[in-house]
């Protein structure tokens, strides 16, 4: 079931969810609470040399995302005038507000856009929603214009809404109960 | 709750850290965590289940490679 507005503060004030800073009441729906923009972000930068083709291969054993986010990932900033994600273009990007969902607190959540932002063709995540309970941090952002025209980000802006839900039961590196550590 | 030993570097941004985790067959595993979640050189991690010489974690998100649920040898668990 998913919590409305008096249900997340009430679970805020009992600190089965945590956001830091606290989110004012204006940020509220009846149905979820929004969280805003950090100013760091991160793009792919792939202008290697001429002719060299570069390909991901995430299924190899031998993968790995931080030695692919080294070479190719770039650090940024949004400056204070704002930054202009252009059609097409992909950030990663972070909420500024610090998030945690203890794991016995039988909450999970969904990040989801928008619909004043997604109107404009810009996406905050792709195809991977979902804040598990035991999360804890800032939440990433996969964000892309998808639209034609060019949408300037601001630091602090609400991005994203958080939407939680409760869980049927506690999950398994939260449970204490008789069946702990069982192995099917 | 319990602790796994990693190796632990930068994250991504300042308040994330990059741990490497090796599992009980020998490969290394990457795992990008909130800096609270990091202490010293362990991260915390929920034991699901155990095996000979083996323990069977759930780690705070999931792998670069997108796993949450790793074997790793019970050496590499830390109490408390």
């Amino acid at each position: 079931m998913i919590l409305t507005d008096r249900e997340i503060q009430v679970f805020i004030e009992h600190e089965k969810i945590i956001i830091d800073p606290l989110p004012g009441i204006e940020k509220y729906s009846s149905t979820s609470v929004d969280l805003t923009l950090d100013k760091k972000i991160k793009f792919w930068d792939l202008n290697g040399a001429k002719g060299v083709e570069t390909i991901f291969c995430p299924g190899s054993k031998d993968y790995k995302y931080s030695e692919v986010e080294k070479a190719y990932c770039k650090d940024s900033e949004i400056k204070p005038a704002g930054y202009v994600l252009e059609p097409r273009a992909f950030i990663l990007a972070w909420t500024s507000e610090t998030d945690a969902l203890p794991v016995h607190a039988r909450i999970a959540a969904r990040i989801e856009g928008k619909s004043s932002l997604a109107r404009l063709g810009l996406a905050v995540h792709i195809t991977a929603p979902t804040i598990h309970a035991g999360f804890q941090g800032q939440i990433q952002l996969e964000m892309c214009n998808h639209g034609p025209i060019r949408i300037k980000l601001v630091r602090g802006m609400p991005v994203c809404q958080l939407i939680f839900e409760q869980t049927l039961g506690t999950p398994s590196q939260g449970y204490t109960g008789m069946f702990q550590n069982q192995i099917a | 709750m319990c602790r796994v030993k990693a190796v632990i570097k930068n994250g991504p941004i300042d308040s994330e850290r990059l741990a490497l985790i090796n599992t009980s067959d020998g490969k290394s595993v990457e795992v990008i965590l909130a800096k609270a979640q990091v202490t010293g050189e362990t991260i915390r991690a929920a034991e699901i289940g155990r095996d000979a010489g083996r323990v069977l974690v759930e780690l705070p998100r999931e792998t670069t490679a997108g796993s949450w649920r790793i074997w790793v040898k019970t050496a590499a668990i830390v109490r408390g």
